[in-house]
């Protein structure tokens, strides 16, 4: 099995610009006087942690997840609009995303597993026992869709860089590849926004909802 | 935009490094970076309600002043209102003194002016009445005033 060099690189470099905007945060944050990059990051757990009512008992976890997922998708997206990068977007390659959705996926699993049981875990999926089919069906499908949808959406937005860049002059091609990037560093946020989004309620539906309303949460109080 | 060679759409060992290169992330995030945030979080939130409540009993405070200043103030007016009604009063009196002062000096003065002259030595005179006098020599009306 080869392994794409560039992808790796690109997604290694996303990783070291996350990692340092967050260590920056965690030795320069302030009580009195947050930057706006520490009130993002902020809203970013903050509505996670809001988010997962049901999964209450986890919520730790999956503001982890949700967190560190929102940044580093965004990262990755906008890696590549940086001035002068020549690194690719690692969301842009169907490898990140897959690797992303099937560790989301195994969370998800590991956290039903410990809310329900292993027979209450399958107890879920086998009643109604006709339905079964249709539920693993469904929990197959699910990373396939959170990985697709990501990487097709950031493949078609490089698709089009590539397109804007082959068939207009440079000239003529400055104000549709700048009218692009506008709208790719919307779509970036959108699409890391949607990922972690999806993340939470996977965590949410694989959690009983009497699990949240009948323990006292295991992890902080909210926000 | 280079596409890989063969099916793109396929993943291979890249995806086992990249999701490697995330849970790295996701570890550093979850175990160092979060727990500050959220800490940070608690303590403005502590702050905040620290101060709305500091808020609450400085306006609390200020309506007890400003009840008390209000009363005061009703107080102040109701003694200058009592100090006016006095001088008034005062005023009225001394006006209806002078008047009958100068009532009775007028009295005094026509009375003089109609009483015949009588000589000395004639019989009966036994020297001037006494409601015949001035009536600065019958009282003082500076003592009747009471004044200060």
């Amino acid at each position: 099995m080869s392994v794409q060099g560039d992808s790796v690189v690109a997604s290694a470099v996303t990783a070291v610009i996350v990692i340092c905007l967050a260590l920056y945060l965690r030795g320069n944050g302030s009580v009195r006087k947050p930057s706006a990059l520490q009130l993002a990051w902020e809203v970013t757990a903050s509505s996670a942690r809001n988010l997962a009512d049901v999964a209450a008992p986890y919520r730790d976890r999956v503001v982890a997840a949700a967190v560190t997922l929102f940044w580093f998708i965004l990262a990755a997206n906008w890696l590549p609009l940086l001035p002068g990068s020549p690194l690719p977007a690692p969301t842009a390659n169907i490898n990140m995303t897959i690797a992303l959705a099937v560790i989301v996926i195994v969370m998800v699993h590991v956290t039903a597993l410990q809310a329900r049981g292993v027979r209450g875990y399958l107890r879920h999926y086998l009643t109604p026992l006709w339905l079964a089919p249709v539920r693993v069906l469904e929990e197959l499908i699910k990373p396939v869709t959170l990985a697709l949808r990501l990487f097709g959406v950031l493949f078609a937005s490089g698709l089009i860089f590539a397109l804007l860049g082959e068939l207009l002059p440079p000239p003529a091609a400055l104000v549709p590849h700048a009218a692009w990037t506008l709208f790719d560093l919307f779509m970036s946020v959108v699409q890391a926004f949607i990922f972690a989004l999806l993340t939470v309620l996977y965590f949410n539906s694989a959690v009983p909802a009497e699990t949240s309303s009948s323990s006292a949460p295991v992890g902080r109080s909210n926000q | 935009m280079d596409l890989p060679n063969g099916n793109f759409l396929l993943p291979d060992a890249t995806a086992l490094v990249e999701g490697a290169v995330f849970l790295v992330v996701l570890v550093v995030v979850s175990k160092f970076v979060l727990p500050r945030l959220h800490g940070l979080a608690a303590q403005r939130k502590q702050l905040i309600d620290n101060d709305l409540s500091s808020a609450s009993d400085a306006e609390s405070a200020a309506r007890h002043h400003e009840e008390e200043a209000a009363l005061l103030i009703g107080q102040a007016h109701r003694e200058a209102r009592a100090i006016i009604d006095r001088a008034y009063e005062r005023h009225d009196f001394i006006v209806a003194e002078g008047m009958r002062k100068g009532r009775e000096e007028y009295e005094w003065f026509t009375r003089k002016l109609d009483t015949p002259r009588r000589r000395p030595g004639q019989a009966g005179d036994v020297g001037e009445p006494s409601s015949s006098r001035a009536p600065d020599e019958q009282s003082d009306v500076s003592a009747s005033l009471n004044v200060g």
